[in-house]
């Protein structure tokens, strides 16, 4: 499973112990599911997007996620402007 | 006056210190040796194996006081590396369930399975010790296991089993980062 919880923790400047403890798990397990490593359950994934006040899709996906700077301003990697 | 504790209040306490603790232990920073796969692969396999071995070795002796220090230093070592890999995977394997979250909860039941087979083939190869110095003896060869020394293959089989979960914890945990290490 892809997500986008990295970016938006660095974007909004959460921790990952401040993530963890919103959301009720140890900060370890959300290094594995920002890694890929683990996906969450249902519950856990319903709660960090609550956290963020953001729809599921807009932080997990089954395929690989757009860069967000690519969603808002429709550049690629490389564009110059 | 304040009234005594009742005794669930006091259960209630105790549970509480004792989860406060087992948390500050499974939180403490964990050393940089132990972050690393091939570090802590080696710390899984090693101890238990050596552990069988110096059992096994200690039990095809004879029966004397050498024997008995023998399986008395098996015991300390066993101890010590179950001290070492329950420190290695953060103490996953003695944690109550309220202190864990889903993915250590899963990684745990799925160590457990692997150890449970594990286990099974530990005594599965005893097993087979056994039925061969059986034949063995009833052959009129020498015992494989001479005298009363199954008692001490049967604790070097309970030290290891003991140890085989957190082994299997340690040997599955991914690499670590920084940040991981807390």
């Amino acid at each position: 499973m892809h997500n986008r919880l990295a970016i938006l923790r660095a974007e909004r400047g959460v921790s990952r112990a401040e993530l963890a403890g919103a959301v009720g798990v140890n900060p370890q397990t959300i290094g594995f599911i920002e890694r890929g490593d683990y996906g969450p359950s249902l519950e856990v994934a319903l709660r960090i997007c609550d956290f963020f006040s953001l729809p599921v899709e807009a932080v997990f996906a089954l395929t690989p996620l757009t860069p967000m700077s690519t969603q808002l301003y429709g550049t690629e990697p490389g564009d110059s402007r | 006056m304040n009234k005594p504790p009742t005794t669930a209040e006091r259960v209630l306490e105790l549970r509480t210190e004792m989860d406060a603790r087992i948390q500050a232990q499974r939180h403490a920073p964990l050393p940089r040796w132990l972050a690393h796969r091939s570090t802590r692969r080696a710390i899984a396999a090693g101890p238990p194996l050596t552990v069988l071995a110096c059992g096994l070795l200690t039990a095809t002796r004879p029966d004397d006081a050498v024997g008995t220090a023998l399986l008395g230093a098996t015991a300390a070592l066993a101890l010590a590396s179950l001290l070492l890999l329950r420190r290695a995977s953060r103490l996953l394997d003695t944690a109550p369930d309220r202190l864990l979250d889903e993915r250590e909860i899963g990684e745990r039941n799925a160590a457990h399975r692997r150890a449970h087979a594990l286990t099974i083939g530990l005594f599965a190869l005893l097993m087979i010790v056994a039925v061969a110095d059986a034949l063995m003896t009833r052959s009129g060869g020498a015992a494989l296991i001479p005298g009363d020394n199954w008692i001490q293959v049967m604790v070097t089989a309970m030290l290891v089993a003991g140890m085989i979960p957190a082994a299997v914890m340690a040997w599955r945990w991914t690499d670590l980062t920084d940040e991981d290490l807390g």
